[in-house]
């Protein structure tokens, strides 16, 4: 085969391979974050306390709750519970997990991850954290808000509803394409019209100057590897595959 | 590159282009435009997007979603509806640092601390106010302004820097990539803030600190160097070692103006000169405060603020934190300000995916094999020789720099508040792309790698400020 044959085949390789990365990389999946200051840890979760937070999720797909712990700065060793339920029916656990709290960092999220709740969107859940072996000196707390920053749920803290929320994470099952078309909508339901316009064309502005900014870097590589053209479509390839390796590597984290 | 020497050449070889402009502006235009090359199309299309992407961020960020917004748009307020600057703690519709204020929230305000970025916002606002008759306390947007435009104004400075230090045409794109879409450098621009202000402060001091090592000694680098200088007074204190860079490469090229020609009477002329500009733009501030507090620098009167408002409050160091620990032992404070170096948006509770870190990490190991591998080349081709060269020295200042910032940083952190954030190293940030990418261009040769590189690292950043904004922001706050 040809040099240059080889090297098209190699451009449109990477092109259809970039493009489907690109897919792979926009099913980010969703989050939905309550946080804000100031925030303030609750009481040691020991035995026969319980510390509950009531969720409505805003999308189809719950999979996995981001809790901020506290540690008092120590090392602890009891074990923690988290439920998930729905009020309707609590004796139904929809998650249940152990969490070691000899595990957990302080102060830092920690993400209890479960397989994805189809019709989560709309529906309350409870999720309700508990402690069989937590002894005062050997627990830890979560961080709250003394607020409302959640009025689609509520704090209750031994079944006693509280004022205030968790400071949580809501993530949910990623929904590839149309997550890019839903966010603009979104965005621009929130501003007044003439607010939107504005803000549609500083979209476009920076965009389209994005767009020049990467069309000239490609144009000056190009005009580098001017002594020999195949350089620049083997960089290309090169830059594209790296971009796959890379998307696919951070698509599969966790999160 | 088209260089300035070469344009003067040019001009003179023409003979009557002096007259061109007004005789025949098409023809002086149509001159210029050829003149323009590739590389800066792309640094001004760089300049224009990093303006726009700030711009768009600073539409998008709701207000107070980022660090201690409140309180410095409460600057800008003040100084927008009283025409003056609010005095620490002695204002009754300003913030105070205890509840003994008649009204408003009980916070430290930034009073104490240079205010001229405050200033440029509230410009900003009584432009909108005349405008529009919006109420101050709704223009937040407008003080943002200072912040987008600040970030334009350092990615021209870098830009600038680069063209002095990075011979590689790549390596000069790579640099200018990076440094104008990290996603924490646009987020800086897209608040109310005094990091911005400081940057382009910053930037432009550095850019004129490698003029001198670079060209060596200049009146009107003197007149520029007094300005930028005084700008540096007003930035944040986290920027002033960038007045010892400076220092050093005043001394450097003084000495050589001296020895090459024995100029020292024009350099001390000039040097008074640098002195008082600097001064009189920045000097005004310190002599305000000295008057107001008996504290020039307005650190104890925050610090007495703090302590009256929490005597009990102990630094890390008061608990035992030590240098090495904050370092090396607590995992804490080095992966909160790497990390907000490169992406952490609202009150530093927002992150990316923390495989980007791991990434960029990774990006920055193979650039330090590239740096270790360009100086080992560099010594053994020329030896001691590379020392009389100004770009090795300029080199060896920024190399210099990065430590010494770091230091600062935990030093703060240590003796004063624990604030594990990326943008206290700013100072350092045009030197750790500079070192970055000169890093990853000198790692091969190979024509591939190089363009590899530019298309991978610098591509790469841009994306990530896209992802960073439509991934990370926009969901976060409009979903």
């Amino acid at each position: 085969m040809k040099a240059s044959r080889a090297v098209v085949l190699l451009v449109i390789l990477a092109v259809v391979i970039t493009a489907g990365a690109f897919a792979w990389i926009m099913r980010v999946p969703l989050s939905q974050t309550v946080n804000s200051e100031p925030k303030q840890p609750l009481f040691e979760i020991t035995a026969g306390r319980t510390v509950s937070q009531s969720l409505r999720p805003a999308s189809d797909g719950l999979r996995g709750i981001d809790v901020i712990f506290g540690t008092f700065a120590r090392s602890n060793s009891a074990t923690l519970e988290m439920i998930l339920v729905r009020p309707d029916d609590p004796w139904t656990r929809l998650v249940q997990q152990q969490i070691r709290t000899a595990e957990l960092a302080d102060n830092e999220p920690y993400h209890l991850r479960f397989p994805p709740i189809d019709d989560s969107e709309g529906t309350e859940f409870v999720m309700t954290l508990t402690s069989a072996n937590g002894m005062p000196g050997n627990a830890v707390t979560v961080w709250s808000l003394p607020f409302d920053a959640y009025p689609e749920g509520s704090l209750i803290t031994d079944g006693s509803r509280q004022p205030g929320d968790l400071v949580f994470n809501l993530h949910y099952k990623s929904r590839a394409l149309d997550f890019l078309t839903a966010n603009p909508s979104h965005l621009l339901k929130m501003r007044s019209p003439e607010d939107a316009l504005k803000l549609v064309a500083v979209y476009i502005l920076a965009l389209a100057s994005i767009v020049l900014v990467i069309g000239i870097m490609v144009r000056t590589v190009r005009r580098d590897a001017s002594k020999s053209p195949y350089d620049f479509l083997v960089s290309l390839a090169l830059a594209a595959g790296l971009f796959l390796i890379v998307g696919l590597w951070i698509a599969s984290d966790r999160f | 590159m088209f260089t300035r020497q070469q344009a003067a050449q040019e001009e003179a070889a023409r003979g009557r282009s002096a007259t061109l402009p007004i005789a025949r502006p098409a023809a002086w235009l149509s001159l210029r435009g050829k003149n323009i090359n590739a590389e800066a199309l792309l640094a001004a299309a760089i300049i224009a997007a990093s303006f726009f992407v700030s711009l768009l961020w600073a539409a998008l960020i709701p207000y107070d979603q980022a660090p201690d917004e409140f309180d410095h748009f409460a600057s800008a307020r003040f100084i927008a509806e009283h025409n003056r600057f609010p005095v620490f703690d002695q204002e009754p519709d300003f913030i105070h640092t205890t509840c003994s204020s008649p009204t408003g929230p009980c916070f430290t305000s930034y009073a104490a601390y240079p205010g001229l970025n405050y200033a440029i916002s509230a410009g900003f606002m009584k432009l909108q106010h005349a405008f529009t008759g919006e109420p101050y306390a709704n223009l937040y947007f407008a003080a943002r302004l200072t912040s987008v435009f600040s970030i334009a104004l350092y990615v021209f400075f870098l830009w600038k820097t680069a063209q002095l230090l990075l011979e590689n045409q790549l390596a000069r794109v790579t640099a200018l990539m990076v440094g104008a879409f990290i996603p924490q450098v646009t987020f800086i621009g897209g608040y109310v803030n005094a990091d911005a202000f400081s940057l382009a402060a910053s930037a432009a001091v550095i850019y004129l600190s490698v003029r001198l090592l670079h060209d060596g000694f200049s009146r009107p680098l003197a007149l520029y160097s007094g300005v930028a200088l005084g700008f540096l007074a007003l930035a944040r204190a986290n920027y002033w070692p960038l007045f010892g860079l400076f220092g050093v490469a005043w001394a450097f090229a003084v000495f050589r103006a001296w020895r090459e020609d024995g100029a020292a009477r024009r350099v001390l002329f000039s040097s008074v000169a640098t002195v008082a500009i600097a001064a009189a733009i920045g000097g005004w501030w310190y002599i305000r405060n000295f008057q107001l507090y008996g504290d020039p620098l307005g650190f104890d009167t925050l610090q007495d603020a703090f302590d009256a408002a929490g005597p009990l409050r102990q630094s890390p160091a008061d608990q035992g934190a030590t240098f090495t620990s904050l370092l090396f032992d607590d995992p804490v404070w080095r992966k909160f300000t790497f990390r907000s170096f490169w992406g952490v948006f609202g009150y530093m509770t927002v992150f990316l995916n923390s495989r980007i870190y791991v990434l960029i990490q990774a990006v920055l190991v193979v650039a330090g094999a590239g740096l270790i591998i360009a100086a080992h080349k560099a010594l053994s081709e020329h030896g001691r020789k590379v020392w009389q060269w100004g770009t090795s020295w300029a080199w060896l200042m920024l190399v210099i720099l990065v430590p010494t910032v770091v230091l600062l940083s935990v030093w703060t952190s240590l003796y004063n508040d624990f604030q594990p954030q990326g943008r206290y190293l700013y100072a350092a940030l045009i030197p750790v792309i500079l070192l970055a990418s000169r890093g990853l261009h000198s790692l091969w040769e190979n024509r591939v790698y190089q363009q590899t590189v530019t298309l991978f690292v610098g591509g790469g950043m841009v994306l990530l400020n896209l992802y960073a904004l439509i991934f990370v922001l926009v969901p976060l706050y409009y979903k």
